[in-house]
């Protein structure tokens, strides 16, 4: 079968490529799904006075941003404009680390008003630590993607490595759309 | 902008300057429309009480320009019927 696939026209391996990316998002949202699920069937809408409400829109901008420049990044990769993309990646990789240094602050202030122990800690831990775990493996990725394109691949004809990490980023800022509201502002 | 040197107006170096500066105003629309969204999404989180409803309404919908424009759902489809 890996021959096969090996030996297949570019056409065939691009859309074979999109469709395992596209089935493994498929699954991760269902993984999200069912912790944001979680979050309504033990706690309903209730929430506590104690959230930092200014400090998750501040994150959800960052994010917000930094999937902005990754969308920067594979329009100049896929136009041919390598100093675009290579810019554009590494401000991507600062910004996730901003929202990463964001979330340490959150938890360290989560570990103070509502503990892992209490049933709104145990949710708000398990879905910030699950997020924050996809966005450490797109940071990972993201930086696979500027140490190879700094060495010269990826080009207009061929930058399907960055476009699929730079997917894996969007689904990274799709699931916080939803995981911001269910945590911070739903009443 | 004008065509550079030795490429015509549909071809080349000018065809992908013009390509890239389309999808890049795309970018920035998808972007402030969602920096927009969070906005709103924060003050009705604020103001608003039993506000679950209206953020589902906002929220669901307001996601779909992530998926349409930035990551390109419909090509799925494009590329199974090629």
């Amino acid at each position: 079968m890996m021959e096969a696939y090996a030996h297949a026209p570019a056409h065939a391996r691009r859309r074979t490529n999109q469709l395992g990316l596209w089935l493994f998002l498929a699954s991760e949202t269902f993984l999200f799904a069912a912790v944001i699920t979680s979050r309504y069937y033990l706690l309903g809408v209730e929430r506590p006075k104690e959230l930092n409400l200014p400090l998750g829109l501040v994150l959800s901008l960052v994010l917000l941003l930094s999937s902005w420049t990754a969308y920067r990044a594979e329009t100049f990769i896929a136009t041919g404009h390598r100093r675009g993309f290579l810019r554009n990646t590494a401000f991507t990789i600062a910004l996730g680390v901003v929202f990463l240094v964001g979330v340490g602050l959150e938890w360290s202030e989560g570990l103070r008003f509502f503990p892992p122990g209490t049933l709104y800690g145990s949710v708000f831990f398990t879905l910030i630590g699950l997020h924050a775990f996809h966005v450490v493996s797109g940071l990972v990725a993201l930086g696979l993607v500027l140490g190879l394109g700094r060495s010269g691949r990826f080009g207009p004809d061929d930058y399907w490595g960055v476009e699929a990490v730079v997917k894996y980023w969007f689904f990274v800022e799709l699931a916080w759309l939803f995981i911001y509201p269910t945590l911070y502002l739903v009443t | 902008m004008n065509p550079p040197a030795g490429s015509s107006p549909n071809t080349g170096m000018y065809a992908q300057a013009s390509d890239r500066d389309r999808r890049l105003r795309v970018g920035l629309w998808v972007f402030a429309f969602l920096v927009a969204l969070e906005f709103v999404e924060y003050a009705v989180g604020l103001t608003v009480e039993h506000n679950l409803i209206l953020l589902m309404v906002l929220t669901i919908p307001g996601s779909w320009p992530l998926l349409r424009y930035n990551m390109r759902i419909d090509r799925l489809r494009k590329e199974r019927a090629e």
